[in-house]
């Protein structure tokens, strides 16, 4: 699934991004790299808010089609704690 | 000597840090990508002399950039100590460029800037854990208010290259911050400004709000009070030393009359660009202009831009040369399109020739064209950028990702330097080509065929705009005088009124000016100067921004094409209405 099949508060695993090299370099250079934890913190029509690698990141509708990820969970936060090490790549 | 590289993410503080030691003056913006240049400066402590090279803001060695191979190649082929700074609150990702620098195998110590923000949201850093899991010395910093620089230097000065080969940045965040993870005060403020029913009209109202400070009563006494200050510290010492000198008539009008009066007109809109400067450097800093980006982008796309525009176009009400530049932080397609667009943006240079026609022919009813003429500039601006992304090749600009630093409180240091750079640029260049053009200017209306003239119609100022003034016949505006006033706004757009006045005489400009127009073709002539080529310090930063002459001399083509489309309408307007 991608990013934008997330919604406000849930977590989601990076798995693959677009296949443009450039572009997905500029997308890692942010913090959203294969493997990386993030967290929706922001959700709307036009775009949403995105923590990754520690850093809010602002992304469009249209970015948000162009990141495939793994659900992780609802209640990020509490999970985070729970299972910590389990989830190191 | 002792050598520092400093090394690290853009909007990590690096530039703060600098600033700090060498007491330079580099532009530090919250807007990721402002700072595109390496910088030296040196500093002494002690007895030691530091040497300090600021290498441009990195995510990663290895992305193949330009700024990447640069840094690269400077810290593979210098001796010296690299300082990676790191914001605190970005950890993860900050690690990632430091294992990257851990494997070039120089001395390397890491500086942890912000960290008194962070302890203060209630997040802990585990230092000895950190200097372990990396194999290097990590000290915290807070390079605003210069808290642990000395540790740092210390720890630079003893620095060895890391013990450790490598290491997995994700997995050394985890073990290193402790903390909650939920909604901190930017989130919250965020769930609130991000609404676009609040965030955009928000964003509008703090950009009016912005030029209503820099150009209304405010700004307007600013510049009565500086103007007059200019008299007396310049202008009138320049008088008496042509006086003491016995300099010849002419020599001496040319200096106070042409030279002195062109450059003083222009430095005389100084406080008012510095207040626009100063409220773009609060947006800027406190993390607000990349949400008002974020928030413009789906709307700016419909016109072929991306939401990193905003920022030039905001820029472009204070001054053309600027935004310009200001343009480097968009895409290079944007960009291109912006080099045409933003000259159509008012900028208070232009302002004196609405004011003083509005004076002559809608007296009381000021508001209502004033303000058109600055939205229609925005109008035109836009239409332009969406008819040119239409016709140019390649796709929209890419979906728009952005970083969204945290929210944070200007510091007022920063915001001095920022704004100081930034007035610094535009003084410099606009007064060596003000300068310039201000002597061709009085030379125009001082010499004619038959050398210097008495009256100003033998000039060849006047011959000249009386053959260019069968090109305005259709727009109504057919004479001499506006021809001449239009050919010297080129060079710079604030001597249109004043060439009004040289060629009024000694005739009060609204009574000059209204023999020479009437209300509709006074109004086709507001639109014309508002615009018709970019003045000539907006073609020399064109040029040099996008490399190319023959894209200056194409804004100018675009420019006059656009300016007599819009004038004529206007005009024809005009007459049904009026």
């Amino acid at each position: 699934m991608r990013i934008s099949d997330m919604k406000r508060g849930e977590g989601g695993r990076v798995a693959a991004l677009p296949a443009d090299a450039a572009r997905s370099r500029f997308l890692c250079s942010l913090g959203l790299v294969p493997g990386t934890e993030i967290e929706v913190v922001f959700r709307a029509r036009f775009g949403a808010v995105v923590r990754a690698s520690g850093v809010r990141v602002a992304m469009s509708r249209a970015a948000l089609d162009e990141v495939e990820v793994r659900s992780i969970a609802k209640d990020f936060s509490v999970r985070q704690s729970q299972f910590g090490q389990k989830y190191a790549v | 000597m002792q050598r520092i590289f400093l090394c690290g993410n853009p909007n990590s503080g690096k530039s703060t840090l600098f600033n700090r030691l060498c007491g330079a003056h580099r532009r530090t913006g919250n807007f990721a990508g402002v700072t595109v240049d390496t910088g030296e400066g040196r500093f002494t402590r002690g007895e030691t002399r530091f040497a300090v090279v600021d290498l441009p803001g990195l995510y990663s060695l290895g992305s193949g950039g330009t700024d990447e191979r640069v840094a690269a190649d400077t810290l593979l082929q210098n001796e010296g100590v690299i300082v990676n700074v790191i914001d605190a609150a970005a950890l993860e990702r900050g690690l990632r460029l430091t294992a990257e620098l851990a494997a070039l195998g120089r001395p390397m110590v890491l500086a942890l800037n912000m960290a008194d923000e962070l302890e203060k949201r209630g997040v802990t850093l585990d230092i000895p854990a950190l200097e372990g899991l990396t194999g290097m010395r990590a000290v915290k910093l807070s390079a605003k208010s210069g808290a642990g620089i000395d540790t740092l230097l210390d720890a630079a000065e003893s620095a060895a290259p890391p013990r450790v080969r490598g290491f997995d940045a994700a997995a050394v965040a985890k073990e290193v911050v402790t903390a909650r993870r939920g909604d901190s005060l930017s989130d919250k403020i965020d769930r609130v400004l991000l609404r676009p029913y609040i965030g955009l009209p928000l964003a509008f109202l703090l950009i009016a709000a912005s030029l209503a400070l820099a150009f209304g009563s405010v700004g307007s006494r600013l510049k009565l009070g500086f103007d007059a200050l200019l008299g007396t510290v310049v202008k009138a010492p320049l008088d008496g030393l042509c006086e003491v000198l016995s300099l010849s008539d002419y020599l001496h009008s040319f200096l106070v009359d042409g030279a002195a009066a062109g450059v003083l007109g222009v430095l005389g809109f100084l406080p008012q660009i510095a207040l626009l400067f100063f409220c773009l450097s609060v947006f800027e800093d406190s993390g607000l202009a990349a949400r008002m980006a974020f928030l413009c982008d789906s709307l700016l796309r419909r016109f072929g831009l991306s939401g990193r525009a905003f920022f030039p176009l905001c820029v472009g009400f204070g001054c053309t040369v600027p935004a310009v530049m200001a343009a480097r932080i968009t895409e290079p397609r944007s960009r291109r399109i912006l080099f045409f667009c933003l000259p159509f943006i008012s900028c208070p240079a232009r302002a004196p020739v609405y004011a003083l026609l509005i004076a002559a022919f809608f007296p009381g009813h000021g508001t209502l064209p004033m303000l058109a003429m600055y939205v229609a500039g925005l109008a035109v601006s836009l239409l332009a950028a969406a008819a040119l992304a239409r016709t140019s090749d390649g796709g929209a600009p890419p979906p728009f990702v952005m970083e969204l630093p945290p929210y944070r409180l200007p510091a007022p240091r920063t915001l001095f330097l920022s704004v100081w750079d930034k007035c610094r640029g535009f003084t410099v260049k606009a007064g060596t080509l003000i300068f310039l053009a201000s002597a061709a200017v009085w030379l125009l209306q001082n010499l004619g065929p038959r050398g210097f003239v008495s009256s100003v119609e033998e000039s060849f100022l006047y011959l000249l705009g009386s053959a260019a003034a069968k090109f305005f016949l259709p727009l109504g505006f057919g004479n001499a005088t506006a021809a001449s006033a239009l050919l010297l706004g080129f060079f710079a757009k604030e001597t249109i009124v004043s060439t009004f006045g040289v060629l009024a005489g000694g005739q009060p400009l609204e009574v000059a000016v209204r023999a020479v127009f009437t209300p509709q073709s006074a109004l086709a002539f507001m639109v014309f100067s508002l615009l018709y080529t970019p003045c000539a310090a907006t073609v020399a930063v064109i040029g040099r921004e996008s490399g190319s002459r023959r894209t200056a001399a194409a804004a100018v083509l675009f420019g006059l094409a656009v300016a007599y489309a819009f004038a004529w309408l206007t005009k024809c307007a005009a007459e049904l209405l009026l």
